[in-house]
């Protein structure tokens, strides 16, 4: 067997290791395209080289190993996760982190009325101090 | 042999798809709450009113116009009971009114102390001034417990005591013993969202049965035929066909008018079209004049100010920035009464003395007040006052003037919900129509509204009707003959104004009628007054006919529907107006500076014995019923008797409550 013609089958057989591996893949296929193709032309190189000194076996083990990483994982260093566009801030807008302790009407610990143990009841000082039913400082009913 | 086995398997089972085997194999003879196929194959199109307006008519059992509080109830109680019902309303049902009424609903429950229904009431009838009919009232706060226990167990999430009863909470003129035992705590609530909770557990609960939603279909009339009510006739908004249900049974449940006053809590919808249909109809309003207002609502926005604002410390001043109550009230000042409050106000708008460019409000005064106390005292109050009046609490006034809050008028009905005109010094029901919720007047809140007890007559009454329609009717009843143009006035009025081309826009009508009466049919009324606000009104009212409306397309037409809620508000406005002129005393909501005694058959500040009754003419203890001529916006203005007696005959059980002067 010459040395091209060996060349020739460790070649067919990467590219069906990594045709094997890219095969439910399709979105990576395309993207990860230039890279296979890169990362074969570096498999082939280095073959021909390992081949001579017989670390043949090694290489193809650690090719396959990141051909099948960058199939598979190589999507989440690529990809950054889509920002909202910001809108203009409005006059009655709050930061997005200040919302939730900004809560005027705080609620009780378990639901739970210290003062006369309602369970679930409205939050806050007692809506009908007044006589009316207040709440936040307007009438709901009278 | 096998392969002709597996070939005869697949085609067995190709054919039966196509026979429709039934979902459930019917064994039991349960009979089930949902119809497995839904019969929606009766509507029919057809050309029998205009070539230019294709009529669907559907044909069904009862009909209910509204899906707020009382309309689902009354809804799903029918389709509880079996019959095919159909629920029109102009909005979807969980966007309704009844969303936005927070506080809490009212019933004897009895959780907190010893309590009885019959306190209730007595507190009810008292906070009416005695214009309730008894046996509504009755009615109401003997079923008002089962009512509350029927909401807690269709999943309305009511607050809790420590042994997981429902709380109640003092609110709303509450009493034991007959006013002699101190305050009650009967008011249940759900957080505070009470409203907001019982829609959707209504609506919720409303899905188990088979009511046919149309939702955004504008009910424009009644289709009456020799008095008696056969269906209703409708918009649909989304692609604007004209569609007629013809049933037996006619529910109506649209809620109140909030908004013919420039100032009101209601929603943009609360137009009081089911007043108007009524009005449309030949049949008479009761109690119009009685509407109920609150001092200090926020200027454009609607939304009520607390009176503990003034109860800590806070000061009405007008343009000259002088605490103008200190005149009317020298001792009380601020913290007089709310119709004191409403009347001051009121009177300094109207001698010139109001603020802002149109001088037709008052300023609620709160930054001389520390603001910590104010934040510690009033939480939420600074958000309010920014997000409703754009205003910093700490450093300018509130903007206020009186309120709309609730009408307590509205269509005639017995305590069973049937709806009824008075003929010859009789009640008469008038058959196949009903009525309940804010635009019933059953009359259980008279001439003043307690509060919570709103959402109560919303539950009781409902249910009351579609009660009163499964004991009367009998599911799949045939349907009497309607002539084949019924609803034509309809359709050529919607036809009128959808091409009206006059000079003025809809907007400037309704701001017009608004302003006017907010300005003469709002809190301080006087003989003058009101008489200027009628001839106003009448004005106002011919020049409908000048009406100019931009789109003529007839798919989501808003300027059309607009258009007709306007007609229908002008029909309330003019009644309400005219009412008010007419009842020469003060009772409840309706205080008069000319006449401020109450005007009963007897007079009750006094000893009885030997005096002598007024006569029914001379007294004004009596329901106001009032027609108009839609053509002419002439109102006609007949009374009727209170209902005295309560619905026992039996005095143990519940006696009536004969009048007395009403003090708090």
């Amino acid at each position: 067997m010459t040395h091209a013609s060996s060349f020739s089958i460790v070649k067919t057989f990467f590219s069906c290791v990594i045709f094997c591996c890219d095969k439910g893949k399709v979105h990576n296929r395309l993207v990860q395209g230039p890279r296979n193709m890169s990362l074969l032309r570096v498999c082939c190189t280095t073959t021909r080289g390992f081949v001579k000194r017989g670390l043949f076996l090694e290489s193809t083990y650690t090719a396959c190993h990141w051909t099948a990483g960058y199939a598979s994982g190589g999507v989440t260093k690529d990809k950054e996760p889509l920002k909202k566009a910001k809108t203009p801030q409005g006059r009655f807008d709050m930061d997005e982190t200040e919302s939730k302790s900004k809560d005027v009407l705080e609620r009780f610990p378990d639901g739970v009325n210290p003062e006369t143990k309602e369970k679930g009841g409205p939050r806050g000082p007692e809506p009908t101090r007044y006589g009316d039913w207040e709440r936040k400082g307007r009438c709901i009913d009278f | 042999q096998m392969r002709f086995c597996l070939f005869l398997t697949i085609k067995i089972n190709h054919f039966c798809c196509f026979i429709q085997l039934p979902v459930v194999c019917q064994t039991s003879n349960r009979k089930l709450h949902f119809s497995i196929y839904r019969k929606r194959g009766d509507a029919k199109v057809s050309d029998a009113i205009s070539t230019q307006y294709p009529v669907v008519d559907h044909e069904l059992d009862a009909v209910v116009v509204g899906a707020g509080g009382a309309g689902l109830r009354a809804a799903f109680g029918l389709s509880e009971a079996g019959f095919n019902t159909a629920c029109v309303t102009k909005l979807f049902p969980t966007r309704s009114h009844t969303v936005a009424a927070q506080g809490g609903i009212n019933a004897a429950l009895g959780n907190m102390e010893d309590d009885d229904w019959r306190w209730h009431f007595y507190d009810t009838v008292k906070g009416s001034d005695w214009l309730g009919d008894q046996d509504a009232i009755h009615y109401m706060t003997e079923q008002a417990s089962a009512a509350v226990v029927e909401l807690e167990n269709f999943g309305m999430p009511f607050s809790r005591t420590e042994e997981g009863r429902i709380y109640q909470r003092a609110f709303g003129g509450q009493s034991l013993k007959f006013g002699k035992g101190g305050q009650a705590h009967r008011c249940c609530c759900v957080a505070d969202r009470t409203g907001h909770s019982l829609l959707h557990t209504l609506y919720g609960r409303s899905l188990r049965y088979d009511t046919s939603y149309f939702v955004e279909y504008f009910a424009l009339d009644l289709l009456m035929e020799d008095g008696e009510c056969k269906g209703v006739i409708a918009l649909c908004m989304e692609d604007g066909s004209i569609h007629r249900f013809r049933a037996k049974n006619t529910v109506i449940a649209t809620g109140g008018y909030g908004r013919t006053y420039f100032s009101c809590t209601s929603a943009h919808t609360s137009t009081g079209d089911g007043n108007a249909m009524v009005t449309r109809a030949g049949l008479p309003c009761q109690d119009l004049e009685f509407v109920q207002f609150h001092p200090t609502g926020i200027y454009g926005a609607g939304c009520l100010i607390t009176e503990g604002c003034r109860g800590e410390g806070g000061i009405l001043i007008n343009n000259e920035g002088e605490r103008f109550m200190e005149r009317y009230a020298p001792n009380a000042k601020d913290l007089a009464s709310r119709d004191v409050v409403s009347r001051s106000m009121t009177i300094e708008i109207r001698e010139g003395r109001g603020v802002g460019p149109d001088k037709d409000h008052v300023y609620l005064q709160l930054h001389h007040l520390p603001p910590q106390q104010l934040a510690a005292r009033l939480p939420g109050i600074s958000e309010t006052a920014m997000i409703f009046a754009g205003v910093d609490v700490t450093k300018e006034p509130i903007p206020v003037l009186p309120t709309v809050h609730y009408n307590m008028g509205g269509i005639p009905t017995n305590y069973k919900g049937q709806v009824i005109t008075h003929k010859d010094g009789e009640d008469t029901v008038v058959p196949g129509l009903y009525a309940c919720g804010e635009a019933g007047c059953a009359s259980v809140h008279g001439a003043n509204r307690l509060g919570a007890n709103s959402l109560l007559d919303l539950v009781v009454f409902g249910r009351a009707c579609a009660l009163t329609i499964a004991e009367t009717n009998t599911p799949g009843e045939k349907l009497s003959p309607l002539k084949p143009n019924a609803g034509q006035a309809s359709v050529a009025n919607l036809d009128k104004i959808r091409f009206a081309n006059g000079s003025t826009r809809t907007s400037e009508i309704r701001l017009n009628m608004q302003k006017t009466m907010q300005s003469h049919a709002a809190v301080f009324r006087t003989g003058d007054v009101l008489k200027e606000g009628c001839d106003k009104m009448d004005s106002i009212y011919k020049s409908l006919d000048d009406i100019k409306t931009f789109d003529r397309g007839i798919v989501w037409n808003t300027d059309l529907v607009e258009t007709l809620e306007l007609q229908n508000l002008m029909l309330n406005a003019v009644q309400t107006i005219v009412s008010a002129e007419a009842r020469t005393e003060s009772r409840g909501a309706h205080a008069r500076e000319d006449f401020k005694d109450r005007v009963d058959e007897y007079d009750y500040s006094k000893s009885l014995q030997g005096a002598g009754t007024k006569p029914f003419e001379q007294h004004w203890r009596k329901h106001t019923l009032s027609y108009v001529d839609p053509k002419t916006g002439k109102v006609i203005l007949e009374y009727r008797p209170v209902i005295d007696s309560s619905l026992s005959l039996n005095a143990e059980e519940c006696a009536a409550i004969p009048p007395a002067i009403r003090s708090y």
